[in-house]
């Protein structure tokens, strides 16, 4: 049998140098790839440790902006509910004068009747109130804040009110403040709980004796 | 017709072998600028990946010492609070990491900043790493 593909051996070379350039371009290819995922893998560390600092600032913001939030609602508050009490207690002054009659009034709310033709300012009146006052007026100035929120550190931190429980009745309000970063598409995501409660307040509403301002459940979540 | 193997003196005939010439100063030089025309990218190739590996083996140290040094200064920020007032600060610190503290104006209050922007920045041989981050300075 005279089989001419086996005998002739001519053309070999060509196809050994076509299995050897083959092998070499996936030795290089395997290589690119080794390198490229080496390169990806160690730069996504610098940026992923970048991120979660940056990611952290928002929340550091979020909180400055609510301690700042929470002292101006404050300071409204003290100035309001102050000019309140005086003009309270000089309504029940009159009042007990005789100038005129309780109905009359529209503080009549803050002043119970002491036995006959004896009123007293209710400082419990003025004080649930005020609390309301205070967590609604924060409440509503924050959802603003956060709404519009523009980072000053870095214009890529995002911030947001992920969920909230306004416990009105108990008098207190809980904020559950997420912030997020993504460079490099490297997200990374913090959150943080505020707890907000009306601040204790003088006898007259002159000044504040203690502010009940509390960050808990420092979490940090890694990536979406 | 090719004599495949002769038994008797144990010589295998290999019909490739059989031209004893060798190869030719064109066939060699031919051969080594394909070679050269193959490997020398290959090889700038490599060199390439070392050098970027050793970048990012060095990124990754100078990343992991400034972060925790980052950890240090927001960890004890009680202790460096007497050193943030209303102006920029900037020392070097271990592993000749500079350290640029300075305050953030819009969130100031009462005299006081609520906020410091942190810039850590390390020099290394292929380029310099940073790191920002934020301090809180809340006294309540």
């Amino acid at each position: 049998m005279n089989n001419t593909k086996i005998t002739n051996h001519k053309g070999s070379i060509l196809l050994m140098s076509v299995i050897l350039m083959t092998f070499l371009i996936f030795l290089l290819g395997a290589l690119i790839n080794t390198t490229i995922i080496c390169y990806k893998l160690k730069s996504s560390q610098h940026t992923y440790t970048y991120n979660g600092y940056m990611s952290e600032s928002g929340l550091d913001e979020g909180v400055a902006l609510a301690f700042i939030l929470y002292n101006n609602v404050l300071d409204e508050c003290i100035e309001i509910y102050s000019n309140l009490y005086h003009s309270t207690l000089l309504t029940v002054i009159d009042l007990n004068k005789g100038h005129y009659h309780l109905s009359e009034t529209p503080l009549s709310k803050y002043i119970i009747q002491n036995g006959l033709d004896c009123y007293i300012l209710s400082e419990q009146a003025i004080r649930k109130d005020f609390e309301d006052f205070f967590i609604k007026t924060f409440d509503d100035e924050f959802n603003k804040i956060i709404k519009n929120y523009q980072s000053v550190i870095d214009s890529y931190i995002r911030l947001s009110i992920i969920k909230e429980q306004f416990q009105f009745n108990e008098g207190r309000s809980q904020y559950y403040l997420q912030s997020s970063y993504n460079l490099k598409n490297v997200p990374r995501k913090h959150q943080i709980t505020i707890k907000i409660a009306p601040p204790e307040l003088s006898d007259t509403f002159i000044s504040c004796s203690k502010i009940n301002f509390e960050i808990c459940h420092w979490r940090i979540l890694y990536g979406y | 017709m090719q004599k495949p193997v002769d038994f008797e003196i144990g010589i295998c005939y290999n019909p490739i072998m059989k031209n004893k010439q060798g190869f030719t100063l064109i066939e060699l030089v031919l051969t080594l600028a394909v070679l050269n025309i193959v490997m020398i990218p290959l090889f700038r190739f490599l060199f390439f990946s070392i050098d970027t590996y050793k970048m990012m083996q060095e990124q990754q140290k100078a990343t992991m010492t400034m972060q925790g040094y980052m950890e240090e200064l927001k960890g004890s920020s009680q202790y460096y609070n007497d050193l943030l007032v209303d102006t920029k600060h900037f020392w070097t610190g271990p592993d000749d990491i500079v350290v640029i503290i300075e305050p953030v104006s819009f969130y100031a209050f009462d005299d006081e900043c609520l906020i410091y922007k942190i810039t850590l920045k390390k020099e290394g041989l292929y380029k310099s790493y940073e790191i920002k981050g934020t301090l809180l300075n809340l006294e309540w």
